[in-house]
C-alpha cells in the first residue's frame, strides 16, 4: 500500500492506494496514523478512492486507529469509498461508527463545521 | 391285326376304320397331327373323298375349320378354301347342325340340302353325299368331323354308330392333348426352371428356362444333375434327393448350380416325388439376385452397425478427450493461478476434476494470497458479484484456518476442496488445529452484535492483531456456513440460481 499525505490547516488527508488487508497495507497504515498521532495531528480524513478491497484485518486496523485517535480527541473520517469497501463497512455495522462522505470536499467541510 | 374273314366286307371295313383311327390317335404327338391322320385314315378306309374337322370357338360361338384332308389328285381346292374361310353359327350348315343337335347327321346329297351354304361350290367340285359327327368331351360338343363323297350316299346307321364311337375317342384325345399342350405351354413358358428328374440322378426333361445356366437341353440331360451342383452343396442335395426317393416332399431347398461360364446361380427348389414312376417333378427359381440383394443388405446392415459403433466409439473418445481436456485445462488454470505469484509456494493439487478440486496449502499468508486467484479462475464464468462474495468469504476463512488452525506454520497444511454443480458452489476448508468454541470468540465482532468496537478493545487487551470481522463478513456473503463439531473444518455454500 502507498499512502500520500496532504494537510489543510490542522486536517490531514491521507490518500491510500492499494488493498487494505491483513499483512498487506495494515502495518503501513498503522504506522502512518501513529506518526500523525505523534505529531498531534489527530484530525484525519482517509481518501479511499484507490482502495479496491478491505478485509477483516484492514477493518480491524481502521477501527483500532479510530479508537486511538478518539482517545486523543481526534477524528478519523472516510471519503470516496468504493462500493465494495462500503459494502464491507455496512455488513460489519461499521458505518454506524465511521463518518463517511461521498466526496473529499464533503469530508473536508465536515471538519470545519 | 387279323381280320375275321367270315364277316361281311363293309363290317370289316368299319372295324378297320375304328382301328386305324384309334392307332392314329395313339401315335400322334399333337392334336393337329392326330386330326390329319384320323381324317386320312377314315377317308381311305371308308372311301370318302374329303374330310374336315371343325372346332368350336367358344368365345365367338362359331365353328372354324381347323384341319382337312382329301386325296391329292382330287380337284377340291375351292371347296377346301371356302370351308377354311367360312365360320358357321350353331345350327347353320352341316357342322352347325351337328353342333346344335349333338348327334351325327347324314345328308345324301348336300347339293339338294336346304341348309348347306357351301352347296354351290360342292356341286361345282362334284361333292354330294356327306355325314358329320360331333366330337364330344363329357357330352359337350367341342368340334365336328365331316366327310364328303363324290357319290350320293344313303344313310348307313351302322356306320354312324361306329363313327360316333370314333368321335368320342377323338374328343377324349382332344381333351387329353389339350391338357397336355396347355401343360407343355406352361412348361415352356414358365420363367421358373421346371424339370422332371429320374431316381437315377439324371434330368429327364427340362424347360427352356434352364437356358439361364447356358447349357443346351441335351447337355443338361447327359450328366447326373449333381455334377452341376456346387461342391459344397452336393451333400445336402443328395440328402434331399434321398428324402424325395422315399416319398418326402421338398419346399424351399436352396443350392447353387454351376453355369456354363463357371459362375454359380442360387436356386430355390420345390419338388414332389412320384415313386411309382421313379420320377421327381421339381421347380427351381433363380434367387441369385435375391441372395445377392440379401447379402448386400446384410453387408449394408453390418456396415451400418459398424458405423454406429464407430460413431459411438468416437463420441465416447471425444467425451473422454473433452473430459481430459477439461481436467488438463482445470489443472492448467489451477497451476497458472498458483504460479502467478512472484514467490510461489508448494501448494499440492490433490484433484483437478471439473467437479472436484482439492488442494493442500501450507499455513502461510503468502500461500493464502497465492491461492486466492484460483478461486477467481475456477468461477470465471460466474457473475462478478458471486465471484466477489465467494472470494471474500474464502479469503477470510482461509486466513482464519492458516492463522488460528495452522499457527502460520508452513509445515502445517490446510486442505481446501471445491465442489461445483449447476446449482451450488461449495468450499470446504479444513485446518490442522484443535478447533475452537464460538462462545470463546469474544475477540470477534460476531460475538458483540450491539457494539462494533467491543471486540476491538478485547483484542487490544489480549494483544491480538487488529481484525475480528471475518466471520461477520462471511455470514453476509455466503448462503450457508457450517462448521464441524470440532470447528476445525468449515463448509460454505453459494447458490448459483
Amino acid at each position: 500500500m502507498e499512502i500520500r499525505e496532504r494537510t489543510i490547516d490542522d486536517l490531514t488527508i491521507l490518500d491510500l492506494k492499494g488493498r487494505l488487508v491483513a499483512g498487506d497495507g495494515d502495518d503501513v497504515f498503522r504506522e502512518a496514523i501513529d506518526q500523525l498521532v505523534g505529531q498531534d495531528r489527530t484530525k484525519v480524513l482517509l481518501n479511499l478512492d484507490e482502495v479496491p478491497y478491505i478485509d477483516s484485518g484492514g477493518l480491524g486496523v481502521l477501527v483500532s486507529k479510530l479508537v486511538t485517535l478518539r482517545r486523543r480527541n481526534g477524528q478519523l473520517k472516510l471519503c470516496n469509498l468504493r462500493p465494495r469497501a462500503s459494502k464491507v463497512l455496512e455488513i460489519t455495522r461499521l458505518l454506524t461508527i465511521f463518518e463517511t462522505f461521498a466526496s473529499e470536499a464533503d469530508g473536508i467541510k465536515s471538519f470545519t463545521t | 391285326m387279323r381280320l375275321d374273314t367270315d364277316r361281311p366286307a363293309h363290317v370289316e371295313q368299319r372295324l378297320t376304320a375304328e382301328y386305324v383311327s384309334a392307332r392314329a390317335l395313339a401315335e400322334s404327338a399333337t392334336l393337329a397331327d392326330a386330326a390329319v391322320r384320323v381324317l386320312q385314315a377314315l377317308c381311305e378306309v371308308l372311301a370318302w373323298d374329303y374330310g374336315a374337322i371343325w372346332n368350336v370357338d367358344a368365345d365367338n360361338q362359331v365353328l372354324h375349320c381347323v384341319q382337312s384332308w382329301h386325296l391329292p389328285p382330287l380337284p377340291l381346292a375351292q371347296f377346301d378354301a371356302i370351308s377354311r374361310a367360312t365360320t358357321f353359327a350353331r345350327g347353320v350348315g352341316l357342322p352347325g347342325r351337328v353342333w346344335a343337335s349333338g348327334e351325327p347327321t347324314w345328308v345324301p346329297d348336300v347339293v339338294a340340302d336346304a341348309n348347306f351354304p357351301r352347296a354351290t361350290v360342292a356341286e361345282a367340285e362334284g361333292l354330294h353325299g356327306a355325314f358329320a359327327l360331333p366330337l364330344l368331351i363329357r357330352g359337350t360338343v367341342v368340334g365336328v368331323m365331316e366327310f364328303f363323297s363324290r357319290e350320293i350316299r344313303e344313310p348307313d346307321e351302322e356306320l354312324l354308330r361306329m363313327l360316333t364311337r370314333v368321335g368320342v375317342q377323338v374328343g377324349q384325345f382332344m381333351e387329353r392333348k389339350r391338357a397336355e399342350e396347355e401343360l407343355d405351354r406352361f412348361f415352356t413358358l414358365s420363367i421358373d426352371m421346371l424339370c422332371v428328374a429320374g431316381f437315377d440322378g439324371y434330368f429327364k426333361r427340362v424347360n427352356p428356362a434352364w437356358r439361364v445356366l447356358g447349357y443346351t437341353k441335351e447337355e443338361l440331360l447327359a450328366r447326373p444333375y449333381v455334377d452341376f451342383v456346387h461342391p459344397d452343396d452336393r451333400t445336402p442335395t443328395t440328402t434331399v434327393a434321398d428324402k424325395l426317393s422315399v416319398g418326402g416332399q421338398v419346399l424351399a431347398f436352396e443350392n447353387r448350380y454351376r453355369a456354363k461360364d463357371g459362375s454359380y446361380r442360387w436356386l430355390e427348389w420345390a419338388a414332389v416325388p412320384y415313386p411309382n414312376e421313379q420320377r421327381i417333378y421339381a421347380a427351381a427359381r433363380d434367387i441369385t439376385e435375391r441372395k445377392e440383394a440379401s447379402a448386400t443388405i446384410a453387408r449394408y446392415s453390418r456396415d451400418l452397425v459398424a458405423a454406429r459403433e464407430a460413431q459411438a466409439e468416437n463420441a465416447s473418445r471425444l467425451a473422454r478427450l473433452v473430459s481430459e481436456l477439461e481436467v488438463r485445462n482445470l489443472l492448467n488454470v489451477v497451476q497458472d493461478a498458483l504460479q502467478s505469484s512472484d514467490a510461489p509456494v508448494a501448494i499440492e493439487v490433490i484433484s483437478a476434476q471439473p467437479a472436484w478440486v482439492e488442494l493442500l496449502v501450507p499455513c502461510t499468508r503468502e500461500a493464502a494470497e497465492q491461492i486466492q486467484p484460483v478461486v477467481t479462475r475456477l468461477g470465471a464464468d460466474l457473475p462478478a458479484d458471486v465471484i466477489e462474495s465467494v472470494g471474500d468469504a474464502f479469503r477470510e476463512l482461509l486466513l482464519n484456518a492458516i492463522e488460528w488452525g495452522g499457527r502460520l506454520d508452513p509445515k502445517h497444511k490446510v486442505r481446501i476442496a471445491c465442489v461445483r454443480t449447476n446449482r451450488v458452489l461449495i468450499y470446504r476448508i479444513a485446518d490442522p488445529g484443535p478447533g475452537f468454541q464460538l462462545s470463546a470468540l469474544d475477540h470477534a465482532a460476531i460475538a458483540h452484535p450491539d457494539d462494533p468496537l467491543e471486540h476491538a478493545r478485547i483484542r487490544e487487551e489480549k494483544g491480538l492483531r487488529a481484525g475480528g470481522f471475518g466471520l461477520l463478513m462471511v455470514r453476509a456473503k455466503v448462503d450457508e456456513l457450517v462448521y464441524n463439531e470440532k470447528q476445525n473444518e468449515v463448509i460454505f455454500m453459494k447458490y448459483l440460481d
